[in-house]
């Protein structure tokens, strides 16, 4: 889970739930993170500008708001599948999964709803600070193992 | 309404070597879809970074809010994606095809040099055969 700025919030690391290979998540650096947020930027000015049903697209790379412009939901590779969810506060929301999984929106509008509710609704929570919720670990951790 | 919107392929450098629009809103002009192939190009390099197992071969299918894009990579790094409609089905074939195509009409015409822009009228006429023919397959179904 990413914010606004694009710092890392949260995050969970997840035995593979269909396959066991080699998992190398425990490998990724803060590099990798980086070249995330930068393939989902890009990405996203990339769908911007190529929406084929969009007369008014302006230029490539042109700032834009969360929810203006045309968004991607998921990338497949070979090898795994993204799927992305921007919130109209500007909290993204990623998940990798094997490359077989279905359409994971409603997945990821799940797990949004437990931030507002666990995250957000929590006195605590300063916003934009990493997320240290014993409940909202839980419960994602719960869900996420019901979607194999 | 075209299941097609546009068909780009571009060279193992991301060159723009091949760009047809199938009638898109709001067509780019040629500065635009150079920058769009190369910045493909370069996401595409990323996504086999990132990936959590390795062997890795980037991004085939990309599910954006209004279209699907749809990419295959050749062996020797040439890079063909079809931008269509959302859930167009049978595109992986469509692409092998137009593959198919390039070795046939590009790669084995003695006056095309490698890497360059493809003008091939005969490459140009088989294209549109196989897309009208994908176009009249998908209405029959």
């Amino acid at each position: 889970m990413v914010d606004r700025k694009n710092a890392i919030l949260w995050r969970i690391r997840d035995q593979p739930i269909t396959i066991s290979t080699d998992w190398i998540w425990e490998q990724w650096s803060y590099d990798d993170h980086k070249l995330m947020f930068g393939l989902l930027f890009s990405l996203k000015s990339f769908t911007a500008k190529m929406d084929p049903t969009n007369v008014e697209k302006g230029n490539l790379g042109v700032p834009q708001l969360p929810g203006q412009g045309c968004s991607f939901h998921s990338f497949q590779t070979n090898t795994y599948k993204l799927s992305f969810m921007e919130s109209p506060s500007g909290i993204k929301i990623i998940l990798v999964t094997h490359p077989k999984t279905g359409d994971l929106r409603e997945s990821l509008k799940h797990i949004y709803n437990l931030y507002v509710e666990y995250v957000t609704k929590n006195p605590l929570y300063t916003p934009g600070t990493p997320i240290r919720c014993e409940l909202f670990n839980t419960s994602v951790d719960q869900y996420v193992r019901t979607l194999a | 309404m075209a299941a097609i919107y546009s068909l780009f392929i571009i060279n193992k450098s991301g060159g723009l070597i091949f760009y047809k629009d199938y009638g898109s809103t709001g067509r780019m002009d040629t500065n635009d879809t150079l920058r769009l192939a190369s910045l493909w190009h370069s996401m595409h390099a990323i996504s086999q970074q990132l990936s959590p197992i390795a062997g890795c071969s980037g991004i085939e299918l990309l599910e954006a809010d209004t279209f699907d894009l749809h990419c295959f990579q050749s062996l020797t790094g040439t890079k063909f994606f079809v931008v269509c409609e959302p859930g167009t089905l049978y595109m992986d074939g469509l692409l092998k095809m137009i593959y198919e195509l390039y070795t046939d009409y590009v790669l084995k015409n003695p006056f095309y040099e490698m890497e360059m822009p493809i003008r091939c009228e005969l490459f140009d006429l088989s294209l549109s055969q196989a897309i009208q023919k994908d176009r009249v397959a998908l209405l029959g179904r």
